[in-house]
């Protein structure tokens, strides 16, 4: 979780410092950013990984453990729930994932066209994130 | 010199705020899950302006639900640990539906062509599923979650129920915030779901009192019984009138167009005021009062504070949210 939020930092000051220097961003690091699409997400589990285990067996540290607060729905209707709930989530980070390249490919479209968008911004050269992506 | 808020009135005031909450979030998500279901029989360009409609403001009708269930966890705790537990199933399918529902509002219109379709179907599914399980809910909630075979039926009754009265109070909404064939099709859908929706109220009307010799007696003992007999005499009376109003709808002049929706709330508000007195003092029917669930005086206390603030800020910004969006619902856009 650190970790990755110190890359995201650097990452992030390296980009906006070429973008300060030089107006654009290069391709090697528009391909970094690109493959840093779901860190702030990793980080953010990871986070809750941490506090949710580091404090067990307590649910409030000292007063009140995870085994007294737990309710008495039965363990297979949990089950059953959960794997629901596994379930949707696994169906809905695909659809998420591939709603944002199909949003992120529309967009690049927008920039490759002269009357697109971003084409209207100031007259610093473009450069779409990997060119194999224009043919989509 | 806040004397007067003590382990007896503290109480009270959470119980009905926490009833505010509940019926403003019956009737105002009601109302967009009601659009979602309908959304079934409607093409695509329908579909498009109902979602139009419900846009600005769906979102923030569903913070009804965080509130309502959030007071009764930090006012009424045991009675939330008792009430969640007997609904987990009927709680966590109702999740399902809303988060179905919520990615499905954006991935609509934005996902790839041809999934678009899917995600309508998504969208419908998860307004059906929610208002299902929430007339499942107080289906059981009516019964005292009983055990046995009739309690789920009549849950099951109620889920249907429940599920046509948010269709109805949906349609009014469509009739007001639409013009042209899509608002002659919301005329007819009102005139279904209004029977369905009145056949349902008679269902729990005549439920509640044979379930409970307690609800019995608060109702038909004398003289009570010539105070509330306002409540059912002016529900049916709203029924009849709305029936009437609706049949010369729509008309050539909009300016009346939101009579039915004011109609269907004040239908809702009088069901709503029929059941707290049949529960009041209970929080868990049968079994639990307020006073006996409540928080700590104190804590309450503490919360009401907080609740001053966060309250009027919630209704003013309500109240601006539909003065913006007031009149006809325009083009559904996203960029």
């Amino acid at each position: 979780m650190v970790g990755l939020g110190m890359l995201m930092l650097l990452v992030s000051w390296c980009a906006g410092w070429r973008l300060w220097r030089k107006g654009d961003i290069s391709t090697p690091l528009a391909w970094v950013l690109v493959a840093m699409t779901f860190t702030g997400w990793v980080a953010t589990l990871a986070g809750w990984y941490v506090t949710e285990i580091g404090r067990q067996p307590w649910l409030v540290t000292g007063v009140l453990t995870t085994a007294q607060a737990a309710s008495k729905v039965p363990g297979g209707l949990i089950a059953t729930t959960l794997a629901m709930y596994l379930a949707i989530y696994a169906v809905l980070i695909a659809a998420y994932i591939s709603v944002l390249f199909h949003l992120a490919g529309k967009g690049l479209k927008s920039v490759a066209s002269p009357t697109g968008a971003g084409a209207a911004k100031g007259s610093a050269p473009v450069h779409p994130v990997g060119a194999t992506a224009k043919d989509t | 010199m806040f004397s007067f808020l003590d382990g007896h009135t503290l109480p009270l005031i959470f119980a009905a705020l926490m009833g505010i909450s509940i019926l403003a979030y019956v009737i105002l998500d009601g109302y967009d899950l009601g659009v979602g279901m309908l959304m079934a029989s409607g093409n695509r360009s329908e579909r498009d302006k109902m979602v139009a409609t419900i846009g600005p403001f769906w979102d923030a009708n569903e913070t009804w639900l965080v509130l309502g269930i959030g007071l009764l966890l930090v006012a009424f705790p045991t009675a939330h640990g008792l009430v969640l537990q007997a609904l987990y199933l009927p709680v966590a399918l109702m999740l399902l539906g809303l988060t179905l529902r919520g990615v499905a509002f954006e991935f609509r219109v934005k996902a790839q062509e041809q999934y678009q379709r899917w995600w309508d179907w998504a969208f419908i599914g998860g307004s059906t599923l929610s208002a299902l399980t929430q007339g499942y809910m107080l289906g059981l909630y009516i019964m005292g979650f009983q055990e046995g075979w009739a309690t789920h039926a009549f849950a099951l009754g109620a889920a249907f129920g429940l599920a046509a009265a948010y269709c109805f109070v949906g349609a009014t909404w469509l009739i007001a915030k639409t013009d042209g064939p899509l608002q002659r099709r919301a005329v007819s859908w009102t005139r279904l779901t209004l029977v369905a929706t009145a056949a349902g109220m008679v269902a729990v009307s005549l439920a509640t009192p044979l379930v409970s010799p307690r609800i019995f007696e608060r109702w038909f003992a004398f003289p009570n019984i010539i105070g509330l007999m306002p409540i059912p005499l002016m529900t049916a009376a709203l029924f009849m009138a709305l029936w009437v109003f609706i049949k010369r709808m729509p008309r050539i002049d909009h300016s009346l167009d939101f009579v039915p929706f004011i109609g269907a709330v004040s239908l809702f508000v009088l069901g709503f005021l029929g059941l707290a007195y049949s529960f009041y003092p209970y929080v868990v029917p049968e079994k639990l009062t307020i006073w006996q669930s409540a928080s700590a005086p104190e804590s309450l206390f503490i919360i009401l504070m907080g609740a001053l603030v966060v309250l009027p800020v919630i209704a003013a910004y309500t109240v601006f949210s539909y003065y913006v969006f007031r009149g006809k619902a325009t083009e559904l856009r996203y960029d």
